[in-house]
């Protein structure tokens, strides 16, 4: 799932300056899951701003779509925004973006930084798993990716950085490679390290520009 | 050249794909006194050569005055401020910045990208490194890098009236100079200065056209339809079309666009973009009636 | 306020282990309703006239499901399930156990007791039950060494030996068989050195310690709490998870009468959900259309109270929620303060929720403070301080003074220490709200229902 992160209140606070009647909307999808952008998360951030805020002269309201990023879920908005300035949504990206293509003009402000795509290792404790590279080599690495958990994204075995299976950026980071190693030891399969990986193509990653993927059977043309 | 007033002519120079420094060194020659200075190009299109700093650095024992292109694409901030010490190192004190093609164009369209910085970035880094002595980080640095920065503007990309905005950004960000994508559109690049002027950016920075000859008939079309940001209008595709002798009338056309361009207000030179024939450059420059340079 | 419910329960008991005491429990409990008794290996002693059915040398592998309905896989493979209503665990007793007879009602019986490689104390409780045996009992030691070196050691032992104890010192280890007969006789085969041959000794009861080093651990797959102190000390053998008891094991020696009433105590525990008629209270519910399955509850949950139920009627996108189970949850509140859909809300909100309470109190720590304060404060009590969450918070920061959060002191928590938590939710929305540019008004303070109402006023003093 994606994950999020509040952005610091102070940045909130500003960027919601002089707006007099603020919606909040959280989402019901993973910033909820998360614990991050919910229902919960809405409500106190909208019960934050207003003790912020010069009330009673303010309003701040919130909900939370099951989704922000389908048409069909945040459509309501068209109507609910009427009473309001802004939206302050602490959705991801993708809900922000929604949003605002939706009340294309009304302004909507992000509540939340969008960090990456993981899940939880332990309650309230998040890491990324994968980077949407668009070229899944899973199967040649144990099922532990290097592209989103080596930092340097290498594909041919740890660096010189990697000491007591840690990553050379920081000792709370694990040494993805060091984590493949072990994996692949376990599976009796290490040869696949002592292959030379060539320069691999990053242009199905975000470096070939921003993707779409189509469902032909789903996505007729009307001409067809 | 550029503040005795002078009408300015630079041209563009390709390194190889290969490190063949005779190459260089002969196209050097070619146009060697033609022009006031010379672009050494930065992995134009995306495409592999030799490293513009190095070919600036072997045009410029050959006595030309190189102007080192650098992008945005290959290189993150650290590669940047590195690659602008090592050129003023070297006394390549001229550099360009441009954003850059992206991959995709080019000869490595799986590559990684970077683009770290953008153009306008880098023009600040550069002349924060000059003015202030600091890195991006906020380090010092000691022994400055004297630099004469540049930038380009393209009047024919979208939104129109963003593109004047655009150039007074680099202008504040800190370019010095202009080299404008190539007019093949003049009703267009003469509104562009209008607004340039009625900014008053052309009094606080040197603006130089573009100008490209068009080898063939196709070229004109294929770049009218298909090259991102570029603008070709149909008279100029119908002249080529008719011509009989179509690389003379490309020079004829060439040197008709340089003189309207003269007198349009506000521009201060013009940048010929010769690409792979750069042997036309010295006929152009005559023709025009700028040779021999000053 | 409780109401009676029926529920559909399976009165079946596991009992887990292998020491007599669990024998002892499971025939307690085979008097009232089913009894599996099972454990990783079979009793080295003899089993008679047990009714239940008995599994010997089988793991727990896994646990599924609620109290009234548990699910037990047996392993290794192939993996076996049983259906049960409630689990207790019988482990080794940290500390020697003796099987002693009672005193009173047991006369003119031949006994022998074997006492070997036991501790000072285990031997002290030893010499004490078997001089007060010998007066109306023939009673024979078996030992490897005469301790005496204990407070009055000296004084039982001599004590033993004028009522007629016989003491037979021997490095060998006795040899003990069960002669078919009724009532049953024990034969005790054993050298003795001061007679240098081999001895035959019969017996109506053997009895003979455990040396404390077979104390054993609790199954991981039943996820219990690992603070065994915390949670053998509860009578009668609650754990944290309704319906998984464990035998409970007090400081010093339980003796025999005190074992049985741990026992008819247990037995009356499992008894009480047999029926299937029982007081429940619920506090909490789950709006189902709200639940975004993010298992937040499940996770957090400190009775696993919680399951995700899948259930075509549920209006969600998933047709599947989580779901409070009656009968496991204790009404904590945590699942209420943590759910980021809010789909979980108080049942009863307007009798807790008391406008412009700046005193937010977990129910068990305030205790009576709660209905002597004085005020003008007013207290909103919560069944915990796991219940109190950032937006009962922020809705007491609203009226303009500082707000206390009252929790329980570490030890106290009924929850698994939720008063850690609250702390931590303070020290976050103070971070907030600093952040924000305002006072960080959260007074974070632990109270136990055995303080007085000037406790409370001094401490909220103190954080002022």
């Amino acid at each position: 799932m994606i994950i999020g992160e509040l952005k610091p209140l102070n940045e909130i606070a500003a960027k919601v300056q002089g707006y007099k009647r603020i919606l909040v909307a959280g989402c019901g999808g993973c910033v909820t899951v998360c614990q991050t952008g919910g229902a919960a998360q809405a409500e106190t951030l909208a019960r934050l701003l207003a003790l912020t805020l010069d009330e009673p002269k303010t309003t701040v309201e919130w909900i939370s779509p099951t989704r922000q990023c389908e048409w069909e879920f945040i459509e309501p908005l068209r109507e609910q925004v009427q009473n309001f300035d802004v939206v302050l949504s602490i959705a991801c990206g993708v809900g922000v973006q929604a949003v605002a293509e939706l009340l294309a003009g009304f302004p909507v402000l992000p509540g939340l930084n969008t960090t990456f795509m993981g899940m939880p290792v332990q309650p309230g404790q998040f890491e990324e798993r994968c980077q949407a590279c668009g070229d899944c080599i899973l199967d040649l690495t144990a099922g532990i990716c290097p592209v989103a958990r080596c930092s340097k994204s290498l594909l041919n075995g740890p660096c010189g950085g990697s000491q007591n299976g840690k990553c050379e950026i920081s000792p709370d980071t694990p040494c993805a490679w060091q984590l493949i190693y072990e994996r692949l030891e376990l599976m009796g399969k290490l040869e696949n390290l002592e292959k030379l990986v060539l320069p691999r193509d990053w242009s199905r990653s975000r470096d070939g520009g921003p993707r779409r993927m189509v469902r032909e059977d789903l996505s007729l043309d009307d001409e067809e | 050249m550029l503040q005795e007033g002078h009408f300015a002519v630079t041209a563009e120079i390709g390194p190889p794909r290969s490190c063949n420094t005779e190459f260089v060194r002969r196209k050097g020659s070619l146009v060697q006194g033609y022009a006031d200075a010379f672009n050494v190009t930065d992995n134009q299109t995306a495409i592999a050569r030799m490293s513009s700093i190095a070919a600036a650095a072997i045009l410029q024992q050959e006595g030309l005055e190189p102007v080192v292109q650098m992008t945005c694409r290959d290189r993150n901030r650290i590669g940047l401020q590195s690659d602008i010490l090592g050129a003023a190192a070297l006394g390549l004190t001229n550099i360009l910045c441009l954003t850059g093609d992206h991959q995709s164009f080019g000869n490595h369209p799986e590559a990684k990208n970077v683009f770290d910085l953008d153009s306008i970035q880098l023009i600040h880094t550069a002349r924060m490194m000059r003015d202030e002595g600091r890195f991006i980080c906020g380090d010092e640095i000691k022994v400055r890098p004297q630099l004469f920065i540049g930038c380009v503007a393209n009047p024919f990309a979208d939104p129109f009236p963003f593109r004047v905005v655009r150039l007074k950004k680099k202008i504040e960000a800190g370019a010095q100079f202009v080299q404008t994508q190539c007019v093949l559109e003049m009703d267009r690049f003469r509104r562009f200065m209008e607004m340039v002027c009625a900014e008053g950016l052309h009094e606080k920075t040197a603006i130089l056209a573009g100008v490209m000859p068009i080898k063939s008939a196709r070229m004109a079309r294929y770049m009218q339809k298909n090259v991102a940001g570029m603008m070709v209008s149909d008279q100029l595709c119908e002249r080529l079309e008719k011509a009989e002798d179509v690389p003379k009338e490309a020079i004829n056309i060439v040197v008709e666009q340089i003189n309207q361009i003269r007198e349009i207000p506000g521009v201060r030179g013009i940048h010929i973009m010769a690409v792979a024939w750069e042997e036309m450059v010295p006929e152009i420059v005559r023709r025009a009636g700028l040779y021999p340079r000053p | 306020m409780g109401i009676y419910n029926d529920y559909q329960v399976n009165p079946a008991v596991l009992v887990w282990g292998n020491h007599t005491r669990a024998r002892r429990l499971a025939q307690a409990i085979s008097q009232q309703q089913p009894v599996i008794w099972a454990a990783p290996e079979k009793p080295d002693y003899p089993i008679t006239e047990f009714p239940g059915r008995t599994i010997w040398g089988r793991d727990l592998a896994y646990l599924r499901g609620q109290v009234g309905r548990f699910t037990i896989g047996l392993g290794p493979t192939p993996m076996e399930e049983l259906e049960v209503g409630q689990i207790i665990l019988v482990p080794f007793p940290a500390r020697p156990i003796l099987d002693y007879p009672d005193e009173t009602s047991t006369t003119g019986k031949n006994l022998v007791f074997i006492l070997s490689e036991l501790g000072r104390g285990t031997y002290a409780e030893a010499l004490s039950q078997l001089s007060a045996l010998a007066v109306t009992n023939r009673v024979t030691v078996i030992t490897d060494d005469v301790q005496v070196n204990f407070f009055e050691g000296e004084a039982l032992y001599t004590e033993a030996r004028l009522r007629g104890v016989v003491f037979i010192r021997t490095d060998h280890p006795p040899v003990v068989t069960l002669k078919n007969s009724t009532p049953p006789v024990y034969e005790v085969q054993v050298f003795d050195p001061a007679l240098g041959q081999e001895v035959l000794l019969t017996g109506d009861a053997v009895i003979s310690p455990i040396p404390s080093s077979e104390a054993g651990g609790l199954p991981d797959c039943l996820n219990l709490s690992t603070t065994t102190d915390e949670l053998l000390t509860h009578y009668p053998g609650l754990t944290h998870r309704e319906g998984i008891l464990v035998f409970p094991d007090r400081e010093g020696v339980m003796t025999q009468k005190e074992e049985q009433l741990v026992i008819r105590a247990m037995a009356s525990q499992v008894a009480r959900l047999a029926t299937g008629r029982i007081r429940t209270e619920l506090y909490y519910q789950v709006e189902a259309e709200r639940c975004a399955l993010c298992l937040t509850c499940y996770r957090l949950c400190p009775h696993q109270a919680i399951e995700m139920v899948k259930d075509d009627t549920c209006k969600n996108l998933y047709r599947e929620a989580c779901h409070i189970d009656p009968l496991a949850c204790r009404g904590c509140g945590l699942c209420y303060a943590e759910c980021p859909a809010r789909a979980i809300t108080p049942l009863d909100q307007t009798e807790r929720t008391s406008p412009g309470s700046v005193i937010l109190a977990c129910k068990n720590a305030v205790g009576a403070v709660a209905a002597q304060w004085p005020g003008p404060e007013k207290i909103r009590l919560f069944p915990c301080a796991g219940a109190i969450g950032l937006n009962d918070m922020l809705e007491a920061v609203k009226t303009g003074s500082d707000v206390y959060v009252i929790a329980c002191f570490q030890a106290q928590c009924q929850h698994q220490h939720q008063n850690q938590r609250a702390a931590a939710r303070c020290r976050l929305l103070n971070r907030w709200l600093a952040r924000m540019g305002l006072p960080e008004k959260i007074k974070f303070i632990k109270l136990s229902a055995a303080d007085r109402v000037e406790t409370l006023a001094a401490r909220m003093r103190d954080k002022k």
